[in-house]
């Protein structure tokens, strides 16, 4: 638009056409942005375009822009486009008139404050309708205009313009301000808010790991204290005092002041080495308040504060009572286990020497049957825990080889008994030598013989008296055998010995009789006490 | 005249087997003696040379027996399946055997503590 003045360097008026970049500007729906130098816009509205000319003469300062409008039209268009700082009008106007359009602009909210000056003829009615706008942003000019006149108005509006633009100018900076102020404090705020709550959260995690390890450490069996660097206690868990058998306050004291002198003496070593920032334990064999040892595992582990420093200790303390009671209860029960092989290994050399034989398969034969007799009898032994052993179960046993023969041809009679371990050797070595003979020489050795063996307890004057007998009958003709070799010992030496009782052998024709009776005290369960619980040996 | 020993072993077989052993050796054997009362039973009416004594004899040991035999001035020897730490005091300083011993070391054990090995 400023290309339109060009040509108005002097006073003379031209009559402009509407400029190209003026109807581009009618497509512009927001409003072109000021200038960036900061000049000021006003809008001049004459139908004379030599007028328009003569005022942007007058008006020429860098400061302006001009923008120019032939018609009432022109001019709307213009303010819609852009902001002015004042309005040049010229009343009378084919149309729509100056006044008419100043109404206009007056009534719309946006344009209701640019200050306009009017033009208008000397003397002429118009005065008085002018004065009807009474002050304010509303000014006139009798024409023909006086050029200073006019550019001192202009200034003066063009200064209000440009003060008011610079207090909107910082009353914006100031809202800014303070949008960001606000919005730092929100910002603080949510800040605030997420700090306590993650205070909030952390605190409820410690309460509930605190309350976690209170209740760990209050339930725990393991015994557990804290000792500052005075060995002063800072802490002591029920265990604690449970297993130091310590009644009433710990923290502050010190362990001599608290527990047993073989506790404490016990103790100190290992508390003066943690404090020297060495982790050690123990174990502690001390005589409890109440009676019997008592067996402890005490660990010492340094406190430190940060790195170097100790600053106190921490005991942890086992009862391994039960543990050492079994350790040592598996060395007794090995130590047993040993005992027992070397005398199973002595009797099975004894054996082995009174086994006589003509060949070596016969003595094979002989002493295999005879270790397995043996063999039988700790099978059951071994069952009841070398206890006792219930003799039907044992004859059995030694008998089982029969197979179809037991309770057929060899019957069984008698009461279920329990008998003692070493009584249960020597009757089960006897039945095994008395049943390998009827195989051999009596009435096992046809088809039709037959065994009844019987036994009992009968109450006799000065007790009870133990009975079994082994009658043979059926058999081939008895013989008195040759000489009286192992087997004669076992049914009646070794018998009688052990149960000091009285082993009758009778070699009658209808069959061979053994009848073997004691004080029943000697072969019944009660009279062996298990080898583990001799005192004496241990 | 021959020697006489005491066997004390409360497993017959074994002390029936032991004094075979001595007195296929040319030795005189009382016993054998199956528990505490019949040896001191037998001590007390018999002199004896020596005497071989097992520790554990079933419900009781023989420490009464290794006790009575040190006040008789008698020597003993012991057969054992036990270590001698696990023996009682009665039976410290006596030669030991450990079972099952061989006849050959029964016999030299012995006759070197009767003075003839």
């Amino acid at each position: 638009m400023r290309t339109a003045a060009s040509s108005a360097h002097d006073n003379v008026v031209n009559f402009p056409v509407p400029q190209k970049e003026q109807v581009a500007a009618e497509d512009g729906i927001s409003l072109r942005p000021e200038t960036s130098n900061g000049s000021i816009n006003i809008l001049i509205v004459d139908d004379e375009p030599k007028n328009l000319t003569v005022l942007e003469t007058v008006l020429n300062n860098p400061e302006y822009r001009l923008v120019k409008a032939q018609s009432a039209d022109q001019a709307l268009l213009a303010l819609l486009v852009d902001q002015f700082a004042l309005l040049i009008l010229d009343i009378r106007m084919p149309g729509v008139t100056g006044i008419e359009l100043a109404r206009m602009i007056k009534d719309r909210k946006k344009t209701a404050l640019i200050p306009i000056i009017f033009l208008t003829a000397y003397y002429n009615e118009d005065q008085h309708v002018l004065e009807g706008y009474g002050a304010g942003a509303v000014d006139y000019l009798h024409k023909p205009v006086n050029p200073d006149i006019l550019r001192s108005k202009v200034a003066v509006f063009a200064d209000l313009y440009r003060m008011q633009r610079e207090i909107n100018g910082a009353n914006q900076a100031l809202l800014a301000e303070i949008a960001e102020r606000r919005q730092a404090q929100q910002q603080l705020r949510d800040l605030t808010d997420t700090l306590e709550q993650q205070v909030l959260e952390r605190t409820r995690a410690w309460r509930s790991n605190a309350a976690m390890l209170q209740a760990a450490t209050d339930n725990a069996s393991v015994g557990l204290a804290t000792l500052d660097e005075k060995l002063r206690y800072t802490y002591a868990n029920p265990a604690f005092s449970k297993l130091f058998e310590v009644t009433g306050e710990v923290v502050g004291k010190q362990p001599g002041e608290v527990l047993t002198r073989d506790h404490a003496e016990g103790l100190t070593p290992l508390l003066e080495k943690g404090l020297a920032g060495e982790r050690n334990s123990i174990e502690l064999d001390a005589y409890g308040k109440e009676p019997g040892t008592r067996h402890y595992s005490v660990v010492c582990e340094p406190e430190r504060d940060g790195d170097t420093n100790v600053t106190g200790v921490v005991m942890v303390v086992f009862d391994v009572t039960e543990r050492k009671r079994s350790e040592e209860h598996i060395g007794l029960l090995l130590r047993e286990v040993n005992h027992r092989s070397k005398n199973m290994l002595t009797v099975v050399s004894a054996i082995a020497r009174q086994t006589k034989a003509h060949t070596q398969e016969e003595f094979v034969k002989r002493f295999s049957d005879r270790v397995q007799a043996l063999a039988a009898c700790h099978d059951l032994l071994a069952k009841r825990e070398w206890r006792s052993i219930s003799l039907p179960e044992l004859v059995r046993a030694q008998l089982a080889h029969f197979g179809d023969l037991l309770d057929y041809r060899i019957k069984l009679q008698g009461p279920s008994l329990e008998i003692s371990a070493a009584g249960a050797q020597c009757v089960g070595m006897a039945i095994h030598e008395l049943a390998t003979n009827a195989v051999k020489h009596g009435a096992l050795s046809n088809p039709e013989g037959t065994v009844h063996l019987d036994w009992q307890v009968q109450p006799d004057g000065s007790g009870n008296t133990f009975y079994i007998g082994w009658i043979e009958r059926g058999g081939p003709p008895v013989v008195l055998p040759a000489h009286s070799g192992y087997g004669s010992v076992v049914i009646k030496n070794v018998v009688e010995l052990n149960l000091e009782g009285v082993a009758q052998l009778d070699f009658a024709p209808p069959g061979l009789c053994w009848r073997l009776t004691c004080p029943a005290p000697n072969i019944l369960d009660g009279g062996d006490v298990k080898a583990a619980e001799k005192p004496a040996l241990f | 005249m021959a020697r006489r020993v005491l066997v004390v072993e409360d497993d017959a077989l074994l002390g029936l087997d032991i004094a075979q052993q001595l007195t296929a050796a040319g030795l005189d054997v009382v016993g054998p003696a199956v528990s505490v009362a019949k040896a001191l039973d037998i001590l007390a009416r018999t002199s004896c040379d020596m005497a071989v004594l097992d520790v554990n004899l079933g419900k009781e040991t023989a420490e009464r027996v290794a006790l009575e035999l040190r006040a008789q001035g008698t020597p003993f020897i012991v057969m054992s399946g036990y270590s001698r730490d696990q023996h009682p005091p009665a039976f410290h300083g006596a030669p030991l055997l450990s079972k099952p011993a061989r006849p050959e070391d029964l016999i030299g054990s012995v006759m070197k503590l009767l003075g003839k090995g």
